[in-house]
Protein backbone atom coordinates (compact mmCIF):
# COMPACT_ATOMS: atom_id res chain seq x y z
CA UNK A 1 0.00 0.00 0.00
CA UNK A 2 1.53 3.46 -0.68
CA UNK A 3 0.46 6.32 1.25
CA UNK A 4 0.64 10.02 0.24
CA UNK A 5 -0.04 12.98 0.62
CA UNK A 6 -0.84 15.14 -2.38
CA UNK A 7 -1.90 19.05 -2.94
CA UNK A 8 -4.15 19.84 -5.94
CA UNK A 9 -4.76 23.29 -7.85
CA UNK A 10 -7.52 23.44 -9.77
CA UNK A 11 -8.12 26.35 -12.54
CA UNK A 12 -11.33 28.32 -13.41
CA UNK A 13 -11.93 26.16 -15.77
CA UNK A 14 -11.30 22.39 -14.65
CA UNK A 15 -13.39 23.69 -10.79
CA UNK A 16 -16.22 21.74 -12.18
CA UNK A 17 -14.68 18.15 -13.31
CA UNK A 18 -15.56 15.51 -10.97
CA UNK A 19 -11.74 14.65 -10.32
CA UNK A 20 -12.42 12.69 -7.06
CA UNK A 21 -14.79 10.63 -8.42
CA UNK A 22 -12.76 9.50 -11.03
CA UNK A 23 -9.72 8.99 -9.10
CA UNK A 24 -12.00 6.83 -6.75
CA UNK A 25 -13.72 4.61 -9.81
CA UNK A 26 -11.18 4.62 -11.73
CA UNK A 27 -7.74 3.70 -10.56
CA UNK A 28 -9.07 2.50 -7.22
CA UNK A 29 -7.81 5.05 -4.84
CA UNK A 30 -8.87 5.95 -1.40
CA UNK A 31 -9.10 9.68 -0.29
CA UNK A 32 -8.84 11.35 3.14
CA UNK A 33 -9.43 15.13 2.11
CA UNK A 34 -7.51 16.95 4.75
CA UNK A 35 -8.34 20.39 3.51
CA UNK A 36 -10.47 21.96 0.69
CA UNK A 37 -11.25 25.35 -0.91
CA UNK A 38 -12.80 24.99 -4.02
CA UNK A 39 -15.03 27.77 -5.54
CA UNK A 40 -17.25 27.42 -8.81
CA UNK A 41 -15.15 29.52 -11.47
CA UNK A 42 -12.14 30.21 -9.40
CA UNK A 43 -9.21 28.85 -8.58
CA UNK A 44 -9.43 25.72 -6.03
CA UNK A 45 -7.31 24.20 -3.59
CA UNK A 46 -7.00 20.41 -2.09
CA UNK A 47 -4.81 18.95 0.47
CA UNK A 48 -5.74 14.70 0.88
CA UNK A 49 -4.31 11.50 2.16
CA UNK A 50 -4.27 8.79 -0.80
CA UNK A 51 -4.25 5.23 -0.47
CA UNK A 52 -3.44 3.05 -3.43
CA UNK A 53 -2.09 -0.46 -3.91
CA UNK A 54 0.29 -0.57 -6.63
CA UNK A 55 2.90 2.32 -8.45
CA UNK A 56 1.39 1.79 -11.32
CA UNK A 57 -2.09 2.74 -10.51
CA UNK A 58 -0.36 5.98 -8.99
CA UNK A 59 1.26 6.90 -11.03
CA UNK A 60 -1.46 6.45 -14.10
CA UNK A 61 -3.74 8.93 -11.45
CA UNK A 62 -1.23 11.40 -11.85
CA UNK A 63 -0.98 11.16 -15.51
CA UNK A 64 -4.44 11.45 -15.43
CA UNK A 65 -4.69 14.60 -13.24
CA UNK A 66 -1.83 16.26 -15.02
CA UNK A 67 -3.91 16.01 -18.59
CA UNK A 68 -6.65 17.34 -17.18
CA UNK A 69 -4.47 20.58 -16.01
CA UNK A 70 -4.18 20.48 -12.47
CA UNK A 71 -1.00 20.67 -10.54
CA UNK A 72 -0.18 17.86 -8.33
CA UNK A 73 2.32 18.42 -5.30
CA UNK A 74 3.28 15.30 -3.90
CA UNK A 75 3.88 16.55 -0.15
CA UNK A 76 6.50 14.75 1.99
CA UNK A 77 6.34 15.48 5.50
CA UNK A 78 9.14 14.39 7.47
CA UNK A 79 11.12 14.98 10.82
CA UNK A 80 13.84 17.69 10.46
CA UNK A 81 16.96 17.45 12.55
CA UNK A 82 19.02 20.65 13.19
CA UNK A 83 22.47 18.76 14.34
CA UNK A 84 24.03 22.79 15.37
CA UNK A 85 21.13 22.99 17.58
CA UNK A 86 21.63 19.60 19.26
CA UNK A 87 23.04 19.16 22.24
CA UNK A 88 22.61 15.43 22.57
CA UNK A 89 20.72 15.19 25.96
CA UNK A 90 18.69 12.59 24.81
CA UNK A 91 15.46 14.01 25.94
CA UNK A 92 13.07 13.39 22.90
CA UNK A 93 14.43 9.67 22.67
CA UNK A 94 12.20 9.04 25.95
CA UNK A 95 9.05 10.57 23.66
CA UNK A 96 10.08 8.19 20.16
CA UNK A 97 8.26 4.82 20.63
CA UNK A 98 8.91 4.40 17.15
CA UNK A 99 12.64 4.16 17.77
CA UNK A 100 13.04 6.81 15.37
CA UNK A 101 15.00 8.70 17.68
CA UNK A 102 17.90 6.71 19.87
CA UNK A 103 20.77 7.31 21.72
CA UNK A 104 24.19 5.35 20.38
CA UNK A 105 25.17 3.76 23.76
CA UNK A 106 28.82 4.63 23.02
CA UNK A 107 29.28 8.15 21.84
CA UNK A 108 26.12 9.36 23.67
CA UNK A 109 25.22 11.02 20.51
CA UNK A 110 21.64 11.11 18.52
CA UNK A 111 20.76 9.20 15.80
CA UNK A 112 17.31 9.49 13.95
CA UNK A 113 16.39 7.32 11.57
CA UNK A 114 13.73 8.82 9.40
CA UNK A 115 12.42 5.37 7.92
CA UNK A 116 11.04 4.69 11.61
CA UNK A 117 9.39 7.94 11.89
CA UNK A 118 6.18 7.79 12.76
CA UNK A 119 5.64 11.54 12.52
CA UNK A 120 3.88 12.18 15.58
CA UNK A 121 5.32 15.11 16.69
CA UNK A 122 6.67 13.75 20.06
CA UNK A 123 9.87 14.29 19.98
CA UNK A 124 9.40 18.15 18.72
CA UNK A 125 7.37 18.98 21.64
CA UNK A 126 10.62 17.29 24.32
CA UNK A 127 13.07 19.32 22.49
CA UNK A 128 13.75 22.47 24.38
CA UNK A 129 16.78 23.40 21.41
CA UNK A 130 14.22 23.51 18.53
CA UNK A 131 16.72 21.05 17.10
CA UNK A 132 13.58 18.85 15.80
CA UNK A 133 10.47 19.75 13.46
CA UNK A 134 7.82 18.66 11.41
CA UNK A 135 8.59 19.65 7.98
CA UNK A 136 6.66 19.34 4.83
CA UNK A 137 8.28 19.57 1.56
CA UNK A 138 6.79 19.88 -1.72
CA UNK A 139 7.96 18.19 -4.71
CA UNK A 140 5.48 19.94 -7.87
CA UNK A 141 4.83 16.54 -9.95
CA UNK A 142 4.59 17.16 -14.00
CA UNK B 1 55.82 8.01 48.86
CA UNK B 2 53.67 9.43 51.62
CA UNK B 3 50.10 8.68 51.86
CA UNK B 4 48.93 12.13 51.17
CA UNK B 5 49.28 14.55 48.03
CA UNK B 6 49.08 18.48 48.88
CA UNK B 7 47.22 20.97 46.27
CA UNK B 8 50.50 22.84 45.91
CA UNK B 9 52.73 19.78 45.14
CA UNK B 10 49.96 18.64 42.56
CA UNK B 11 50.32 22.23 40.98
CA UNK B 12 53.91 22.48 40.89
CA UNK B 13 53.49 19.29 38.98
CA UNK B 14 51.06 20.89 36.60
CA UNK B 15 53.13 24.01 36.03
CA UNK B 16 55.72 21.67 35.00
CA UNK B 17 53.51 19.91 32.86
CA UNK B 18 54.26 16.55 34.75
CA UNK B 19 50.63 15.98 36.61
CA UNK B 20 48.79 13.11 35.45
CA UNK B 21 45.24 13.91 34.82
CA UNK B 22 42.00 11.35 33.95
CA UNK B 23 38.53 11.98 33.30
CA UNK B 24 36.60 10.39 35.83
CA UNK B 25 35.85 7.59 33.05
CA UNK B 26 39.20 6.96 32.66
CA UNK B 27 39.97 7.05 36.05
CA UNK B 28 37.37 4.26 36.63
CA UNK B 29 38.97 2.09 34.48
CA UNK B 30 42.70 2.65 35.54
CA UNK B 31 41.51 1.62 38.95
CA UNK B 32 40.03 -1.21 37.75
CA UNK B 33 43.17 -2.36 35.75
CA UNK B 34 46.10 -1.22 38.01
CA UNK B 35 44.52 -1.03 41.57
CA UNK B 36 43.86 1.85 43.94
CA UNK B 37 47.95 1.90 45.12
CA UNK B 38 49.11 2.77 42.12
CA UNK B 39 46.20 4.71 40.74
CA UNK B 40 47.47 7.15 43.90
CA UNK B 41 51.00 7.08 42.60
CA UNK B 42 50.26 8.21 39.14
CA UNK B 43 47.21 10.26 39.42
CA UNK B 44 47.50 13.68 39.94
CA UNK B 45 43.98 15.10 38.89
CA UNK B 46 40.57 13.39 37.96
CA UNK B 47 38.45 15.76 36.05
CA UNK B 48 34.83 15.34 36.61
CA UNK B 49 31.79 17.18 34.40
CA UNK B 50 27.90 18.10 33.66
CA UNK B 51 25.96 19.48 31.13
CA UNK B 52 22.62 20.22 32.27
CA UNK B 53 19.52 22.11 33.01
CA UNK B 54 20.48 24.69 35.49
CA UNK B 55 17.40 26.69 36.39
CA UNK B 56 18.81 28.85 38.87
CA UNK B 57 20.91 30.89 36.77
CA UNK B 58 21.73 34.45 35.88
CA UNK B 59 23.64 37.24 35.15
CA UNK B 60 25.34 40.35 36.46
CA UNK B 61 25.69 43.28 33.53
CA UNK B 62 26.71 46.67 33.81
CA UNK B 63 26.03 48.81 31.15
CA UNK B 64 27.80 52.12 31.47
CA UNK B 65 26.51 55.58 31.61
CA UNK B 66 24.01 57.70 29.32
CA UNK B 67 24.70 61.43 28.91
CA UNK B 68 22.69 62.62 30.51
CA UNK B 69 22.68 59.73 32.81
CA UNK B 70 19.97 57.42 34.13
CA UNK B 71 19.11 55.45 36.97
CA UNK B 72 17.34 52.64 35.84
CA UNK B 73 13.99 51.31 36.90
CA UNK B 74 12.84 48.94 34.83
CA UNK B 75 15.49 47.30 32.37
CA UNK B 76 14.23 45.13 29.49
CA UNK B 77 16.77 42.97 27.55
CA UNK B 78 14.92 41.47 24.06
CA UNK B 79 11.72 42.20 26.01
CA UNK B 80 13.00 40.32 29.02
CA UNK B 81 12.54 41.54 32.63
CA UNK B 82 15.73 41.97 34.21
CA UNK B 83 16.20 43.07 38.17
CA UNK B 84 17.93 46.37 38.23
CA UNK B 85 16.93 47.34 41.83
CA UNK B 86 21.06 47.27 42.54
CA UNK B 87 22.81 50.55 41.67
CA UNK B 88 22.11 52.98 38.65
CA UNK B 89 23.15 50.73 35.15
CA UNK B 90 23.22 47.28 36.80
CA UNK B 91 21.38 44.59 36.45
CA UNK B 92 20.66 40.98 36.84
CA UNK B 93 18.97 38.81 33.90
CA UNK B 94 17.50 35.93 35.40
CA UNK B 95 17.89 32.44 33.18
CA UNK B 96 14.46 31.39 34.00
CA UNK B 97 12.47 35.46 33.22
CA UNK B 98 10.44 34.95 30.28
CA UNK B 99 9.79 37.71 27.68
CA UNK B 100 6.86 40.01 27.19
CA UNK B 101 6.05 39.14 24.00
CA UNK B 102 7.18 35.48 23.27
CA UNK B 103 6.49 33.84 26.61
CA UNK B 104 8.23 30.42 27.04
CA UNK B 105 10.16 30.71 23.12
CA UNK B 106 12.30 33.48 24.76
CA UNK B 107 14.23 34.37 28.13
CA UNK B 108 16.69 35.33 30.44
CA UNK B 109 18.45 32.31 29.09
CA UNK B 110 18.20 33.02 25.61
CA UNK B 111 19.69 36.64 26.11
CA UNK B 112 22.48 35.19 28.04
CA UNK B 113 23.15 33.14 25.19
CA UNK B 114 22.49 35.31 22.53
CA UNK B 115 25.09 38.16 24.79
CA UNK B 116 27.52 35.12 24.75
CA UNK B 117 26.88 34.31 20.60
CA UNK B 118 27.73 38.13 20.00
CA UNK B 119 24.26 39.11 19.13
CA UNK B 120 23.01 42.63 19.63
CA UNK B 121 20.58 42.93 22.73
CA UNK B 122 17.98 45.30 22.56
CA UNK B 123 17.93 47.55 25.53
CA UNK B 124 14.79 49.27 26.96
CA UNK B 125 14.86 51.49 30.49
CA UNK B 126 12.83 53.81 32.12
CA UNK B 127 13.35 55.29 35.84
CA UNK B 128 11.61 58.12 37.87
CA UNK B 129 14.42 61.04 37.10
CA UNK B 130 16.09 62.86 39.84
CA UNK B 131 18.39 65.55 40.18
CA UNK B 132 21.68 63.72 39.33
CA UNK B 133 20.08 61.37 36.83
CA UNK B 134 17.58 63.22 34.75
CA UNK B 135 16.91 60.92 32.00
CA UNK B 136 13.81 58.91 32.54
CA UNK B 137 14.05 56.31 29.41
CA UNK B 138 16.58 54.84 26.95
CA UNK B 139 16.08 53.01 24.42
CA UNK B 140 19.29 51.11 22.88
CA UNK B 141 21.61 47.84 21.57
CA UNK B 142 24.23 46.78 23.33
CA UNK B 143 26.80 43.50 22.51
CA UNK B 144 28.57 41.37 25.02
CA UNK B 145 31.67 43.45 24.25
CA UNK B 146 30.10 47.11 25.21
CA UNK B 147 29.49 45.85 29.30
CA UNK B 148 32.19 46.76 31.59
CA UNK B 149 31.23 43.72 33.04
CA UNK B 150 28.98 40.45 32.51
CA UNK B 151 29.49 37.55 34.67
CA UNK B 152 27.49 34.90 35.44
CA UNK B 153 26.31 34.08 39.02
CA UNK B 154 24.45 30.83 39.04
CA UNK B 155 22.60 30.41 43.05
CA UNK B 156 22.14 26.85 42.41
CA UNK B 157 24.09 24.60 39.87
CA UNK B 158 25.53 21.20 39.78
CA UNK B 159 23.28 19.49 41.74
CA UNK B 160 24.69 16.16 43.40
CA UNK B 161 22.66 13.06 41.92
CA UNK B 162 19.21 13.94 40.81
CA UNK B 163 15.37 12.22 41.01
CA UNK B 164 13.84 10.13 37.84
CA UNK B 165 11.10 11.22 37.05
CA UNK B 166 7.80 8.83 36.02
CA UNK B 167 3.72 9.86 35.67
CA UNK B 168 1.53 6.83 37.37
CA UNK B 169 -1.94 8.98 36.16
CA UNK B 170 -3.53 8.39 33.04
CA UNK B 171 -2.67 11.59 30.94
CA UNK B 172 0.61 13.12 29.74
CA UNK B 173 1.90 15.66 32.13
CA UNK B 174 4.38 18.31 31.03
CA UNK B 175 7.43 19.08 33.85
CA UNK B 176 10.35 20.10 34.16
CA UNK B 177 11.70 17.06 33.55
CA UNK B 178 10.22 17.09 30.26
CA UNK B 179 6.63 15.74 29.14
CA UNK B 180 6.11 12.37 30.68
CA UNK B 181 3.96 9.75 29.30
CA UNK B 182 0.94 8.30 31.18
CA UNK B 183 1.05 4.95 32.73
CA UNK B 184 4.85 4.95 33.08
CA UNK B 185 5.68 5.27 29.77
CA UNK B 186 8.84 7.11 29.98
CA UNK B 187 11.48 7.93 32.44
CA UNK B 188 13.30 10.68 32.14
CA UNK B 189 16.79 11.24 34.16
CA UNK B 190 19.17 13.84 34.72
CA UNK B 191 22.97 13.05 35.50
CA UNK B 192 25.90 12.20 34.12
CA UNK B 193 26.43 9.47 37.23
CA UNK B 194 30.12 8.67 37.32
CA UNK B 195 31.39 11.81 35.10
CA UNK B 196 29.08 14.38 37.86
CA UNK B 197 31.10 16.25 39.80
CA UNK B 198 30.41 16.10 43.62
CA UNK B 199 29.53 12.76 42.92
CA UNK B 200 33.32 12.07 42.97
CA UNK B 201 33.44 14.01 46.50
CA UNK B 202 30.61 12.84 47.61
CA UNK B 203 31.30 14.66 51.34
CA UNK B 204 33.03 17.69 49.25
CA UNK B 205 36.69 16.99 50.61
CA UNK B 206 38.20 18.59 47.76
CA UNK B 207 35.33 20.94 46.10
CA UNK B 208 34.76 23.65 47.91
CA UNK B 209 34.08 27.53 47.98
CA UNK B 210 37.17 29.01 45.68
CA UNK B 211 37.02 26.02 43.77
CA UNK B 212 38.75 27.44 40.31
CA UNK B 213 36.31 25.95 37.73
CA UNK B 214 35.30 24.96 34.04
CA UNK B 215 32.28 27.19 33.31
CA UNK B 216 30.48 27.48 30.28
CA UNK B 217 34.19 27.21 28.48
CA UNK B 218 35.59 29.52 30.34
CA UNK B 219 37.35 29.25 33.61
CA UNK B 220 34.98 30.00 37.03
CA UNK B 221 35.05 29.98 40.78
CA UNK B 222 32.19 28.10 43.31
CA UNK B 223 31.44 31.38 44.87
CA UNK B 224 29.31 29.66 48.01
CA UNK B 225 27.39 26.95 48.45
CA UNK B 226 24.35 26.69 46.23
CA UNK B 227 20.64 27.20 47.53
CA UNK B 228 18.88 23.94 48.50
CA UNK B 229 22.40 22.81 49.66
CA UNK B 230 21.04 19.44 51.17
CA UNK B 231 23.99 17.10 52.39
CA UNK B 232 21.71 15.89 55.03
CA UNK B 233 20.18 13.58 52.03
CA UNK B 234 19.92 9.93 52.97
CA UNK B 235 23.04 8.12 51.33
CA UNK B 236 24.05 4.55 50.54
CA UNK B 237 26.94 2.90 52.27
CA UNK B 238 29.12 4.59 49.78
CA UNK B 239 27.96 8.10 50.79
CA UNK B 240 26.33 9.00 47.54
CA UNK B 241 23.12 10.46 48.55
CA UNK B 242 20.07 9.07 46.47
CA UNK B 243 18.79 12.04 45.50
CA UNK B 244 18.91 15.63 44.98
CA UNK B 245 21.66 17.09 47.66
CA UNK B 246 24.45 18.88 47.55
CA UNK B 247 24.27 22.24 45.46
CA UNK B 248 27.29 24.95 44.47
CA UNK B 249 26.76 28.73 43.74
CA UNK B 250 29.25 29.55 40.76
CA UNK B 251 30.70 32.41 39.20
CA UNK B 252 32.34 33.35 35.72
CA UNK B 253 33.19 35.81 33.14
CA UNK B 254 30.57 35.81 30.47
CA UNK B 255 33.05 37.52 27.89
CA UNK B 256 35.17 34.59 28.22
CA UNK B 257 32.26 31.33 27.31
CA UNK B 258 31.54 29.62 24.56
CA UNK B 259 27.95 28.44 23.68
CA UNK B 260 29.20 25.28 22.74
CA UNK B 261 29.19 24.62 26.52
CA UNK B 262 26.34 26.92 27.71
CA UNK B 263 22.33 27.15 26.10
CA UNK B 264 19.11 28.38 26.43
CA UNK B 265 16.67 25.80 26.32
CA UNK B 266 12.40 26.29 26.33
CA UNK B 267 11.02 23.46 28.15
CA UNK B 268 7.28 22.88 26.76
CA UNK B 269 4.38 23.39 28.85
CA UNK B 270 6.88 24.40 31.78
CA UNK B 271 9.33 27.41 30.63
CA UNK B 272 12.41 28.59 30.02
CA UNK B 273 15.52 27.30 31.32
CA UNK B 274 19.90 27.49 31.41
CA UNK B 275 21.80 24.18 30.39
CA UNK B 276 25.22 24.83 31.91
CA UNK B 277 28.94 23.17 31.09
CA UNK B 278 30.60 22.50 34.54
CA UNK B 279 33.99 20.76 34.77
CA UNK B 280 35.01 20.27 38.41
CA UNK B 281 38.72 18.98 38.91
CA UNK B 282 39.32 16.68 41.66
CA UNK B 283 42.80 16.48 43.09
CA UNK B 284 43.81 12.92 44.29
CA UNK B 285 45.63 13.71 47.61
CA UNK B 286 45.20 10.41 49.39
CA UNK B 287 43.54 6.91 48.61
CA UNK B 288 40.23 7.96 49.80
CA UNK B 289 39.70 10.42 46.62
CA UNK B 290 41.07 7.25 44.26
CA UNK B 291 38.08 5.13 45.50
CA UNK B 292 35.87 8.34 45.62
CA UNK B 293 36.67 9.19 41.96
CA UNK B 294 36.59 5.20 41.04
CA UNK B 295 32.99 5.59 41.82
CA UNK B 296 31.04 3.50 38.42
CA UNK B 297 27.07 4.42 37.08
CA UNK B 298 26.18 0.82 38.70
CA UNK B 299 27.16 2.07 42.58
CA UNK B 300 25.38 5.61 42.26
CA UNK B 301 21.72 4.56 43.08
CA UNK B 302 19.02 7.25 42.93
CA UNK B 303 15.06 7.57 43.60
CA UNK B 304 12.33 7.09 41.29
CA UNK B 305 9.70 9.54 42.09
CA UNK B 306 6.13 10.03 40.89
CA UNK B 307 5.27 13.20 39.34
CA UNK B 308 1.63 12.48 38.64
CA UNK B 309 0.35 14.24 41.73
CA UNK B 310 2.24 17.85 41.13
CA UNK B 311 3.00 17.73 44.74
CA UNK B 312 6.10 19.07 47.53
CA UNK B 313 6.39 15.67 48.95
CA UNK B 314 5.65 13.41 45.30
CA UNK B 315 5.71 9.78 46.44
CA UNK B 316 9.18 7.51 45.82
CA UNK B 317 8.61 4.20 43.89
CA UNK B 318 12.16 2.92 44.83
CA UNK B 319 15.35 3.08 43.80
CA UNK B 320 17.43 2.01 40.45
CA UNK B 321 21.31 2.62 39.09
CA UNK B 322 22.90 4.72 36.68
CA UNK B 323 24.19 2.14 34.88
CA UNK B 324 20.35 0.73 34.50
CA UNK B 325 19.14 3.84 33.40
CA UNK B 326 22.08 4.16 30.78
CA UNK B 327 20.72 0.88 29.59
CA UNK B 328 17.77 2.38 28.69
CA UNK B 329 14.90 0.72 30.75
CA UNK B 330 14.17 0.16 34.36
CA UNK B 331 12.15 -2.58 36.14
CA UNK B 332 10.62 -0.73 38.89
CA UNK B 333 9.71 -2.16 42.01
CA UNK B 334 6.22 -2.32 41.24
CA UNK B 335 6.57 -4.94 37.99
CA UNK B 336 6.59 -2.00 35.43
CA UNK B 337 9.24 -1.87 32.84
CA UNK B 338 9.77 1.58 32.09
CA UNK B 339 12.13 2.85 29.15
CA UNK B 340 14.51 5.69 29.96
CA UNK B 341 16.02 8.76 28.86
CA UNK B 342 18.40 11.02 29.74
CA UNK B 343 17.76 15.17 30.11
CA UNK B 344 21.93 16.03 30.57
CA UNK B 345 24.12 15.23 28.15
CA UNK B 346 26.98 12.93 28.72
CA UNK B 347 28.05 13.53 25.46
CA UNK B 348 28.87 17.76 26.38
CA UNK B 349 29.88 16.17 29.98
CA UNK B 350 32.75 13.98 28.39
CA UNK B 351 33.77 16.76 25.89
CA UNK B 352 33.69 18.94 28.66
CA UNK B 353 36.10 16.50 31.30
CA UNK B 354 38.52 16.29 28.67
CA UNK B 355 38.53 19.82 27.58
CA UNK B 356 39.23 20.40 31.12
CA UNK B 357 41.91 17.67 31.25
CA UNK B 358 43.85 19.18 28.20
CA UNK B 359 43.64 22.60 30.38
CA UNK B 360 45.10 21.16 33.36
CA UNK B 361 47.74 18.74 31.04
CA UNK B 362 49.17 21.76 29.52
CA UNK B 363 49.58 24.08 32.29
CA UNK B 364 46.83 26.62 31.41
CA UNK B 365 44.69 25.55 34.42
CA UNK B 366 45.63 25.37 38.16
CA UNK B 367 43.98 23.87 40.66
CA UNK B 368 42.71 26.13 43.99
CA UNK B 369 42.33 25.00 47.35
CA UNK B 370 38.82 26.26 48.81
CA UNK B 371 39.26 28.81 51.22
CA UNK B 372 36.04 27.37 52.75
CA UNK B 373 34.15 24.01 52.78
CA UNK B 374 30.20 23.17 52.00
CA UNK B 375 28.22 22.47 54.61
CA UNK B 376 28.00 18.75 55.57
CA UNK B 377 25.36 19.22 57.81
CA UNK B 378 22.92 21.20 56.29
CA UNK B 379 19.27 20.37 55.90
CA UNK B 380 16.79 22.05 53.17
CA UNK B 381 13.71 23.63 54.81
CA UNK B 382 10.27 23.62 53.52
CA UNK B 383 8.43 26.73 53.25
CA UNK B 384 5.63 27.05 56.18
CA UNK B 385 2.46 28.23 54.85
CA UNK B 386 1.79 30.69 58.00
CA UNK B 387 -1.67 31.53 56.63
CA UNK B 388 -4.61 29.02 56.10
CA UNK B 389 -5.50 28.54 52.35
CA UNK B 390 -2.89 28.38 50.43
CA UNK B 391 -1.49 25.36 48.42
CA UNK B 392 2.31 24.55 49.30
CA UNK B 393 4.13 23.92 46.13
CA UNK B 394 8.02 23.72 45.90
CA UNK B 395 9.89 22.26 43.95
S1 LIG C 1 7.82 12.32 15.07
FE1 LIG C 1 7.29 10.67 16.53
S2 LIG C 1 8.03 8.82 15.54
FE2 LIG C 1 8.99 10.51 14.45
S3 LIG C 1 10.97 10.76 15.45
FE3 LIG C 1 9.53 12.16 16.49
S4 LIG C 1 8.74 10.99 18.23
FE4 LIG C 1 9.70 9.51 16.83
S1 LIG D 1 16.00 16.64 22.68
FE1 LIG D 1 16.81 18.04 21.10
S2 LIG D 1 18.86 18.57 21.84
FE2 LIG D 1 18.22 16.76 23.00
S3 LIG D 1 19.03 15.02 21.81
FE3 LIG D 1 16.94 15.37 21.10
S4 LIG D 1 17.19 16.73 19.33
FE4 LIG D 1 19.10 16.82 20.47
Amino acid sequence: MINKRLQLVYHPDNVSKAIIYDLVKNYDIVINIIQARILPDEEGKLVMDIKVSKKSALDQALKYLNNEGIDVTILEKSIAYNQEACVHCGACTGLCKAEALIMDKTSWELLLDQENCLLCGMCVSACGFNALSLETNGDNYV
Amino acid sequence: MTNEKTFSEINEKIKKGKAVVLTADEMSDFVDDHGEDKAFEEVDVVTTATFGAMCSSGAFLNFGHADPPIRMGRVYLNDVLAYSGIAAVDAYIGATEESEILADEYGGAHVIEDLIKGKKVHLRASAKGTDCYPRKEIDTYISLEDLNQAYLFNPRNCYQNYWVAVNSSNKIIYTYMGPLYANYGNASYSSAGQLSPLLNDPYYQTIGIGTRIFLGGAQGYISWEGTQHNPSRERTKNGIPVGGAGTIAVIGDLKEMNSNYIRAASVTNYGVSLYVGIGIPIPILNKEMVKRTAIRDRDIDVTVIDYAGGSRDNPSLGRVNYEELRSGEIKLPNGKIVTTAPLSSLNKARLIASELKDWISKGDFLLEEPVQKLSNTRKFKPIEMKKEGALINDK
